[in-house]
């Protein structure tokens, strides 16, 4: 079916889309990041994790990066919130390089990191309070930010009585609180059912669409990213690097209906390309072994 | 369990129902309780003769004292000697030669009644050497004018008695020179239980005499008695050995571990040596400890507390170190300082298992308490159990073990119920006491809004996404 559309090229866009990516680029970079390279001590030498990484985010924009596991997506996530530092390079937010973590960069976690001893309320009040806000402050901004991801009823809840779709609403809620420049997310729905991912990819979009933020949002699945991005990185694997950079060709708002839209199939179809290179090559098809004398109502 | 479904009581790794689970924890102290009962009271034993009234002799390799269980044998042998030795002294009245002896040795057979005296209240207590009073209670006694209702005299014995009296009227003021007759032996028919195994009844009632007594008075002479204290006073005693000995044990290794456990600093500074400091056995600075703290409460609670810190520091640090670290990434790049990391996210994260640590450490100053209290001057329930032990009055000992069993075993189910009130978000859900207390923390907080919250989150899992406003 993909190999029918194949001729759309993903490279074209409409003239909406095209007149958005403009404006996208006249806006300043919020996130720079500028040769950097990551490499580990193993046993068995050094291992490259991140080799010559060279991209920047706009504001407003939702950049999604993608690659196979292993390629070192979470290491650069990890880099660009503080939390490792990098063998050679730069990481710039608005201009000033990063040492360390920081509030200008939120960041949601794949799994669950809310504070368990906190209510809900507590938790998306835990980053202003940090920053030195009076608690009533603190407490009427955390309100706000409930009420974004519409949790006002859970806000006197603990986090192991909501559901994983819940925690990652109230995560997301915890890290916009501190008004961070940039929402750094690490896989954040890759625990969740498919259903329950999807309400929260539509939850998110609305958030974006609602507020002044910047998302570089980490996923390895492919939908995720067209869906979400405007721009897609992907990242080779050993050693990481920036294979390409696709503009998305899809237009806003997005719909799940839009999955079966040249556009969408077009760039699925370059990303698989990118991604796993040979599998179009390969026998997807398993040996015929007959072992049921069962109707064939299967067939 | 529902009805058409008969309970599997062996499953791997599958929870029983709270029918079967109280069944089965009935039967976890029942089933010991039942092996004491049937080793107890069951055909195992012979008869034996409960020495209560004694008698010496000197052709008596032993002297037999009350409460001692004799069995037939000895108990013959014991009784026919005495009656030889009676018989000799009527032998040499009757030929004219009575039996010379010593106005001692006579006040020393008179006063084998003290024990039936002391029961029946013929004397009181501290009388046990008034030879004088003895001797009016033989005469008294000969008399009729007393009265026996705790421990009587055999016919032969009062015939005994009665024959004394007579000569001890005889001599007038003086003591007779004639040697006096030997009440003989009497004693209670029992089971010859091994002396160390003592039947349930006889233990709860030994401690209910025990938890009922009074403090005994200082005796008339100012001196005190024999039983300074009672159980309930020794009790207290070791409850305050033990609680200091815990609360200096986690006021020092709480934040030790703590910092341990947080600062890779403090690990590599503290770990090392309290590692090895925990292999020596603490009962082994013994008399270190008296030497330095004296022989009072001193050396007992640095014991319990030498015996349970060094572990608590490590056991600290490790459950420090257990906090997801995912968690103190989450606070960091929300801005969190290093002070405010160990504040608000360390010292709250670890709270629920520090706590079970200490119930832990609780524990560990239980078992030390014996050892503890054996140093220097004895106290607590280990003097019950040391000094009544080594005189077999095992109906004693056993009442004090077994309290000590019972004060750490319900500490410990308080402080494990009082843990779901404490840390409401841990995902446990509350036992009986715990939903008790947790009621009646509510009720008193008058939150009954959180009531209607908790109602909401018990929703299937799928149903709870909300739509966004």
């Amino acid at each position: 079916m993909i190999a029918t559309i194949s001729d759309l090229d993903y490279r074209r866009q409409s003239a909406p889309v095209a007149a958005r990516f403009d404006r996208i680029k006249q806006r300043p970079h919020v996130l720079d990041v500028v040769g950097l390279h990551k490499r580990f001590d193993a046993s068995h030498g050094q291992v490259v994790a991140l080799q010559d990484i060279n991209f920047c985010v706009h504001r407003r924009e939702f950049l999604c990066v993608i690659g196979q596991s292993g390629c070192g997506k979470s290491t650069l996530i990890r880099i660009l919130a503080g939390l490792e530092t990098p063998t050679e390079g730069q990481v710039l937010v608005d201009g000033k390089p990063v040492n360390g973590p920081g509030r200008d960069r939120g960041m949601v976690f794949q799994g669950y990191t809310l504070f368990p001893w906190l209510t809900v309320k507590q938790n998306v009040m835990f980053g202003p309070q940090m920053a030195g806000k009076s608690s009533s402050s603190a407490e009427s901004e955390a309100r706000q930010w409930i009420s974004l991801v519409g949790l006002e009823k859970f806000e006197n809840n603990y986090p192991h009585q909501l559901s994983g779709g819940m925690k990652q609403r109230v995560a997301i809620a915890r890290a916009l609180a501190n008004e961070p420049r940039i929402l750094l997310m690490d896989e954040p729905f890759g625990a969740l059912d498919a259903q329950t991912r999807a309400q929260m990819q539509n939850y998110l979009l609305q958030i974006w669409k609602n507020i002044d933020i910047t998302i570089l949002f980490i996923t390895h699945d492919l939908d995720e990213a067209i869906y979400l991005a405007d721009r897609i990185l992907v990242l080779d694997a050993r050693p990481g690097r920036v294979k390409e950079i696709i503009e998305v060709p899809v237009p806003r708002p997005r719909g799940m209906e839009q999955f079966i839209e040249p556009e969408f199939l077009a760039t699925k179809q370059r990303m698989q390309e990118l991604i796993h290179p040979h599998s179009q090559h390969k026998d997807t098809h398993l040996p015929i072994l007959r072992m049921t004398h069962a109707g064939d109502d299967v067939e | 369990m529902s009805a058409h479904n008969p309970t599997q009581w062996f499953a791997v790794r599958k929870e029983l129902g709270k029918g079967p689970a109280a069944i089965l924890m009935a039967a976890s102290f029942l089933i010991p309780f039942s092996v004491w009962c049937i080793a107890a009271y069951g055909p195992f034993w012979d008869v034996a003769y409960e020495v209560t009234l004694s008698a010496e002799s000197p052709s008596l390799q032993v002297v037999h004292v009350p409460g001692e269980k004799l069995t037939e044998k000895p108990w013959g042998e014991f009784k026919s000697t005495i009656e030889a030795d009676n018989a000799e002294v009527l032998k040499n009245k009757e030929a004219g030669q009575p039996t010379l002896t010593t106005t001692r040795q006579n006040k020393k057979t008179l006063r084998q009644i003290t024990p039936a005296a002391l029961a029946n209240g013929w004397l009181d207590k501290g009388q046990e050497t008034d030879d004088e009073s003895i001797r009016e209670v033989w005469k008294n006694l000969a008399a009729g004018k007393l009265d026996e209702s705790d421990l009587e005299l055999s016919a032969e014995n009062l015939d005994i008695v009665k024959s004394n009296a007579a000569a001890l009227t005889a001599a007038g003021t003086e003591w007779p020179t004639e040697s006096l007759l030997k009440l003989l032996p009497q004693a209670d028919l029992k089971y010859a239980r091994p002396v160390y195994l003592i039947a349930p009844h006889e233990v709860a009632l030994s401690a209910w005499k025990s938890l009922r007594a009074k403090t005994p008075k200082p005796m008339a002479d100012g001196s005190e008695s024999s039983e300074k204290k009672t159980l309930l006073q020794r009790y207290q005693e070791s409850l305050r050995t033990i609680f200091l000995g815990f609360l200096l044990g986690a006021l020092v290794a709480v934040p030790l571990g703590i910092m341990a456990g947080t600062y890779d600093f403090c690990s590599k500074l503290f770990e090392p040596f309290v590692d090895f400091f925990r292999y020596m056995p603490a009962p082994a600075f013994g008399v270190v400890l008296m030497a330095v703290f004296g022989l009072e409460l001193g050396p007992k609670i640095m014991l319990v507390f030498l015996g349970t810190f060094p572990h608590a520091v490590l056991m600290v640090a490790n459950t420090t170190r257990q906090l997801e670290k995912p968690l103190l990434e989450a606070a960091q790049t929300l801005g969190a300082n290093q002070r405010q990391l160990v504040r608000r996210v360390v010292i709250p994260g670890i709270m629920p298992n520090l706590y079970n640590d200490l119930r832990i450490l609780l524990g560990w100053a239980w078992t030390w308490l014996v050892i503890a209290e054996l140093m220097g001057f004895k106290s607590g329930l280990t003097e019950i159990i040391d000094t009544r032990g080594r005189r077999f009055q095992f109906e004693y000992v056993y009442p004090a073990i077994l309290l000590i069993g019972i004060s750490g075993f319900i500490t410990d189910q308080i402080l494990s119920a009082l843990s779901r009130v404490f840390f409401p978000w841990t995902h446990s859900s509350p036992g009986l006491l715990g939903r008790f207390l947790g009621w009646l923390t509510n009720g008193i907080r008058g939150t009954l809004t959180s009531l209607t919250n908790n109602r909401e989150i018990l929703t299937p899992k799928g149903s709870v996404a909300e739509p966004l406003p």
